[in-house]
């Protein structure tokens, strides 16, 4: 046998620029600790004008119910994508719980969808384990598809009460990454595309 | 019925490569013989992917069918611990080597035949996870007498 030389196989795996991004954010967070002097992270709600519809599904809960997005409108949703092997989506799960039980009356709805191949099999003794206390639905590729190929877990979309995308994490964040934009929805809080905040003028109008 | 989002909303435009791998240019080989082929995996700083004994998508080497050669065995280094969220993960990180061992037919046609081996793993870091992909590795062996 002989080896007439060496050759590189580039293995082309999509990440995003945002995802970098927040991985420095993250970092950064994890050095200096969860101290309360800690600035806090700019929230990154998308203005009024260029947040997208949430695109439609129908996917079964794990009653077997159908779930379509559109019953939830009129709340602020936070949909994320996950499954069982992703450990940085294990990490956000705790906070997920937490901002259904503070959120829920308020007009706030988490929705996972996860994406296990093995799909119940493995979701269903994960939930019963992690006490997961928000809708749960599974995923597939054509949901993927329908929010730009969900390539990397987690990836999280906040939508607003008309339905529209707010704003998109992907890969992990900071609780106060999501606590900050959820509370800011659910106030009504709109940014026009000038940056002004909306609601305030409105009032100070009225 | 809503439009996809286009894959741009979502910043998927830019590539990265978390996993290199490095294999010789060629290999060659005579009838019946094995031979064994190393292949280098480099990881992205900061990555890992799941071991061969990982329980979740563990790292698999195939080859795809060919008449003339056979993948008889596929040496993984010792896997790593790796903590994460409260469970310790079987990984490999760094850069690492895989030992393809491979028997050429006896019948085997002389000459070049493409070898392809097809590696499928899951990477991750500690705040983001790939979905399993599978990469193509192209290797040719020159089956001489």
């Amino acid at each position: 046998m002989s080896y007439a030389g060496l050759s590189r196989y580039n293995v082309s795996v999509q990440l995003n620029v945002r995802a970098l991004a927040a991985a420095f954010l993250c970092a950064g967070f994890l050095l200096t600790g969860c101290n309360s002097e800690r600035p806090k992270p700019k929230a990154a709600l998308k203005t009024d004008g260029s947040r997208k519809p949430a695109p439609e599904f129908a996917l079964k809960d794990i009653d077997g119910r159908t779930v379509n997005l559109s019953d939830y409108k009129g709340k602020v949703v936070l949909l994320n994508f996950w499954a069982t092997w992703c450990g940085p989506c294990k990490i956000e799960i705790p906070w997920l719980i937490d901002f259904e039980q503070k959120y829920k009356d308020r007009g706030f709805a988490v929705i996972g969808v996860a994406m296990d191949d093995d799909g119940w099999q493995a979701v269903k003794p994960y939930l019963a384990q992690s006490k997961i206390n928000y809708r749960v639905i599974l995923g597939d590729d054509s949901v993927s598809t329908l929010y730009g190929g969900v390539e990397s877990l987690p990836t999280t979309f906040i939508l607003d009460q008309d339905g529209k995308i707010a704003s998109t994490h992907i890969g992990l964040v900071s609780k106060s990454d999501y606590e900050n934009e959820i509370v800011q929805l659910l106030k009504g809080e709109r940014r026009s595309d000038a940056g002004h905040d909306v609601t305030a003028a409105r009032r100070a109008a009225n | 019925m809503l439009l996809p989002l286009a894959a741009q909303q979502i910043d998927y435009n830019s590539l990265r490569s978390v996993v290199r791998l490095t294999a010789p240019e060629k290999v060659s080989a005579s009838r019946n013989e094995s031979v064994t082929v190393d292949v280098v995996a480099s990881m992205k700083p900061g990555y890992h992917v799941a071991s061969n004994v990982a329980p979740n998508f563990p790292l698999k080497v195939t080859l795809a069918e060919n008449a003339a050669v056979e993948l008889k065995n596929v040496a993984f280094p010792p896997p790593k611990s790796h903590q994460l969220a409260g469970e310790t993960l079987s990984v490999f990180d760094g850069d690492f080597r895989l030992k393809l061992t491979l028997k050429v037919s006896p019948n085997a046609p002389i000459g070049r035949t493409m070898m392809t081996n097809k590696v499928r793993y899951q990477a991750c870091d500690d705040r983001i996870c790939l979905r399993p992909d599978t990469i193509e590795l192209k290797v040719p062996l020159d089956i001489h007498n």
